[in-house]
C-alpha cells in the first residue's frame, strides 16, 4: 500500500539523507587521499542508505503498522541533565571533589524533599529528612573519596577546597 | 604433548592456600569494580599489575585472572539492575536483563547471568585446554583478506538481525563506523573529521563513549521521571515498586536448562570469536545475542527473556579462556585485558610466544588450572554478592540516580584524568538518547565502532598487498567460505523476514 504520508520517521530520514549527502560531498574538498576517505565515505553512504530505507519502509508499510517516535517535551531534560553532570565534572576538578560531591547531592535532595513535602503537605517532617539525607550525602562523599582517591589513586589537580 | 610431571608441579602450586586467597581477592575486587558503572575492569587489572614485581607467578596470575573473571561477570549486575552496563562487555545483557528487572524477575536474571557466566567460563577454559594447538594452527591462516571478510560477516549479521527495520540497523552501523574513523588515519596519520579539536586526534575514546551511550540516556530518563512524575518516583520505576512487594523467586534448574540454545551458541561464538585477535567480549556478546535471536523460540527474546541474558553472559565470559589461545600460541593479545595479562607474564620472566608451550610447560599448565579454579570462586562470591547488589534496586530513584551520575562522571574522568572524556561521555549520552527515542538498535553502533578500525586496517593492508586488486579478497578458501556464509545468511534471513511480514499482513 503506497501512500504519500509524511511521518516523523520520514522527516528524520530526509534530514539524515541531507546531512550525510552534504558530508559525503564535503569529503571531496578535504585535503586527504582517497584511501584515507574510503571508509568515511562508506560510513556516510551507509547513513544515507539507512535514512532512505527508513523513508521507504514508512511509505510501503500499511498505516496501522507504522510506529512513530513519541512526541514529548524532553528538551529541558536533554539539556539540563547533561549540563548538571558537566557542571559537577567541572566543579570537582576546579573546586574540590569532596565539596562539590556533597553539594551536588545535598542540593538535589533538598530540592526534591521540599517539593515532595509541599505536595504531600508534610513540611514539618522535612527537616529531619534533610538531616538524614545530609548524613547520607556525607557517607557517599567519603566513599567516593576513599574509592577514587585513596584506593584507585586518581589524579586530582590541587583545588582551593577539599 | 601432555606432560604428567609438569602437570603435577602445576597442580601442587595452584592448589595451595595462598593461590586460593589471591584468586578470591581478585574475584571480589573484579565483581565489585565491574558492578560500578563507568569503571572498566581493565582498571583494577592495570592497578594490580605492578605486584608482578613482588609476587610469584601463581599469585600474580591468580589475582589477575580472578579480577578478569569477576569483572567480566560483575558488569552484568548493574546492566540487569539499572540498565547501565558496568563494563562494555555486559552491554548486550541490558535489553533482556533490565526488562526482566522491570518485570520483577531481577533475581532470576542475576542468577542466570551468574550461572551463564560460569558455564561460558568453564567451557571456554576447557576449549582453551583442548583446542589451544589446533586453533592456534588455524589462526595464522587468517590474513588481512580473511579478517576483512570475517569482520564484514560480523557487521552484516548484527545489522540484519538487530532490528525489524533494516534501514535503522544500517543507519546505526553507519554512525558507529563514522565515530570510529574520527581521529588520525591508521596508516598515514592524516587527521579525519577532528574539526580542529586536539583531543579527538587520538580518536573517539571507547570507554567514555560506551559509558555515555548506555548510561546517560537512562539517567536522563530516570531524572525526568523523578521530576515530572513525583508520585511514581519512590522506587526505581512504578512496575518495580509493585513487584518488589512480591517475594521474588530464584532461578529454577528447569529454567536454566531451557536456555541451552543461548548458552550453547553464546559459549561457542564467544570461544570462537574470543580466540581471534580483536573482537573482545563486547563484540562476542553482541554477535552471539544477534545470532541467537534468530534461533530462539522465546517470543520475549529482546524484551525480557532469560535466554537473552544467558546468551550475552555466556558469550562475554567465554572470551576469558579463549583470549589466552592467541596469547599462548603466538603471543598475540586478543584484547586490551589480554595485553595486560601478557605484560604480567613478561614481567614474571615468561617470554610469551610460539615456544612458550614447549619451554614453559609448567607455566602454561599453571594458567590452565588457575583459569579453572577461578570459576568456583566466581560462582561462590557472585552468589554471595547478588543479594547485596540486587538490594540497590530498592533505593528510591531520587536518591539512587544522582549517585550513579556522580560515580559515572568521576569514573569517566578517572580513566585518563581528562575532563574532555566527560564531554565525550555526555555527547555520546545524547546520541544514545536519540537512539532510544528513534528506536535505533545499539548493537550495530557498538559493533561497527569496535570493528571499523580493525576492518579498515586489514582492508587497506590487503589492498596494499594486492596493489589495489579487489579480487584478492575472494582468492583464499577461508575468505570464500566467509563471503558465502555472509551472502547466504543475509539471503536466508531477508527471505524469512519477508515471509513473517506477509504472514502478519495476512492475519
Amino acid at each position: 500500500m503506497i501512500t504519500t504520508r509524511v511521518t516523523l520517521n520520514v522527516k528524520i530520514g530526509i534530514m539524515i539523507i541531507i546531512v550525510s549527502a552534504a558530508a559525503f560531498i564535503w569529503t571531496y574538498s578535504m585535503p586527504l587521499r582517497s584511501m584515507e576517505l574510503f571508509i568515511p565515505r562508506i560510513s556516510l553512504g551507509l547513513m544515507g542508505l539507512g535514512g532512505f530505507l527508513i523513508i521507504l519502509k514508512d511509505f510501503l508499510e500499511p498505516a496501522a503498522k507504522i510506529m512513530e517516535p513519541k512526541r514529548e517535551n524532553i528538551l529541558p531534560f536533554l539539556v539540563g541533565v547533561p549540563a548538571a553532570m558537566w557542571l559537577y565534572g567541572w566543579s570537582f576538578i576546579n573546586i574540590g571533589l569532596l565539596t562539590s560531591t556533597f553539594l551536588f547531592l545535598i542540593i538535589w535532595w533538598i530540592c526534591i524533599s521540599i517539593r515532595d513535602a509541599k505536595r504531600t503537605d508534610s513540611m514539618k517532617s522535612v527537616a529531619p529528612k534533610i538531616l538524614k539525607l545530609a548524613a547520607l550525602a556525607f557517607v557517599i562523599t567519603a566513599s567516593v573519596h576513599l574509592l577514587f582517591i585513596e584506593l584507585l589513586s586518581m589524579y586530582m589537580p590541587s583545588t582551593f577546597l577539599p | 604433548m601432555f606432560e604428567m610431571d609438569a602437570m603435577r608441579e602445576a597442580f601442587f602450586t595452584v592448589f595451595a592456600l595462598d593461590t586460593a586467597l589471591f584468586i578470591m581477592l581478585g574475584v571480589v575486587v573484579g565483581i565489585s569494580v565491574g558492578a560500578i558503572p563507568g569503571l572498566a575492569h581493565s582498571l583494577p587489572i592495570a592497578l594490580v599489575l605492578p605486584f608482578s614485581f613482588i609476587l610469584p607467578l601463581h599469585q600474580t596470575m591468580g589475582l589477575l585472572i580472578g579480577t578478569y573473571k569477576g569483572g567480566t561477570y560483575g558488569g552484568s549486575i548493574t546492566a540487569i539492575s539499572f540498565g547501565t552496563p558496568g563494563t562494555s562487555g555486559a552491554a548486550a545483557t541490558v535489553a533482556d536483563g533490565y526488562a526482566l528487572t522491570k518485570l520483577g524477575k531481577g533475581k532470576k536474571a542475576l542468577q542466570m547471568a551468574l550461572y551463564a557466566s560460569v558455564t561460558g567460563d568453564v567451557l571456554s577454559d576447557l576449549a582453551l585446554i583442548f583446542l589451544v594447538i589446533p586453533i592456534g594452527m588455524m589462526a595464522p591462516r587468517f590474513g588481512p583478506a580473511e579478517l576483512s571478510a570475517l569482520y564484514f560477516l560480523a557487521l552484516s549479521l548484527v545489522i540484519v538481525f538487530s532490528t525489524e527495520n533494516p534501514g535503522k540497523g544500517i543507519l546505526a552501523g553507519g554512525i558507529g563506523f563514522f565515530l570510529a574513523i574520527i581521529g588520525r588515519d591508521i596508516l598515514t596519520g592524516g587527521l579525519r573529521f577532528t574539526f580542529g579539536v586536539r583531543y579527538l586526534e587520538a580518536g573517539f575514546p571507547l570507554v567514555p563513549l560506551l559509558i555515555g551511550f548506555f548510561a546517560v540516556p537512562e539517567i536522563i530518563k530516570q531524572i525526568k521521571e523523578v521530576i515530572s512524575r513525583p508520585d511514581d518516583s519512590g522506587i526505581v520505576g512504578e512496575a518495580i515498586e509493585k513487584l518488589l512487594k512480591v517475594k521474588e523467586e530464584g532461578l529454577t534448574l528447569k529454567e536454566f536448562l531451557s536456555t541451552w540454545r543461548g548458552l550453547g551458541l553464546g559459549t561457542l561464538i564467544g570461544t570462537f570469536l574470543g580466540a581471534l585477535p580483536g573482537p573482545g567480549a563486547t563484540l562476542c556478546s553482541y554477535t552471539a545475542y544477534s545470532v541467537t535471536s534468530q534461533f530462539s523460540k522465546d517470543i520475549n527474546y529482546g524484551k525480557g527473556a532469560l535466554e537473552g541474558v544467558a546468551t550475552a553472559e555466556s558469550a562475554n565470559n567465554a572470551t576469558c579462556g579463549a583470549t589466552f589461545i592467541p596469547l599462548l600460541t603466538f603471543g598475540i593479545p586478543g584484547s586490551s585485558i589480554a595485553a595486560l595479562l601478557m605484560a604480567a607474564l613478561i614481567m614474571e620472566g615468561v617470554p610469551v610466544g610460539p615456544r612458550v608451550v614447549v619451554d614453559h610447560t609448567v607455566v602454561v599448565y599453571t594458567l590452565f588450572l588457575l583459569l579453572l579454579l577461578a570459576n568456583p570462586f566466581n560462582l561462590l562470591f557472585g552468589r554471595l554478592l547478588i543479594p547485596v547488589y540486587s538490594k540497590l534496586t530498592r533505593i528510591p530513584a531520587a536518591i539512587l540516580w544522582p549517585v550513579i551520575a556522580i560515580v559515572l562522571v568521576i569514573g569517566t574522568y578517572a580513566l585518563n584524568n581528562r575532563p574532555f572524556d566527560i564531554v565525550i561521555c555526555l555527547i555520546a549520552g545524547l546520541v544514545g538518547y536519540f537512539f532510544k527515542w528513534f528506536k535505533l538498535p545499539d548493537g550495530p553502533l557498538v559493533l561497527s565502532f569496535l570493528v571499523a578500525p580493525l576492518f579498515e586496517a586489514n582492508f587497506r593492508q590487503a589492498l596494499t598487498i594486492s596493489r589495489g586488486d579487489f579480487t584478492y579478497f575472494f582468492t583464499s578458501g577461508i575468505s570464500q567460505v566467509l563471503w558465502i556464509v555472509t551472502i547466504l545468511t543475509i539471503f536466508f534471513f531477508v527471505r524469512k523476514r519477508k515471509k513473517t511480514d506477509s504472514k502478519i499482513n495476512d492475519n
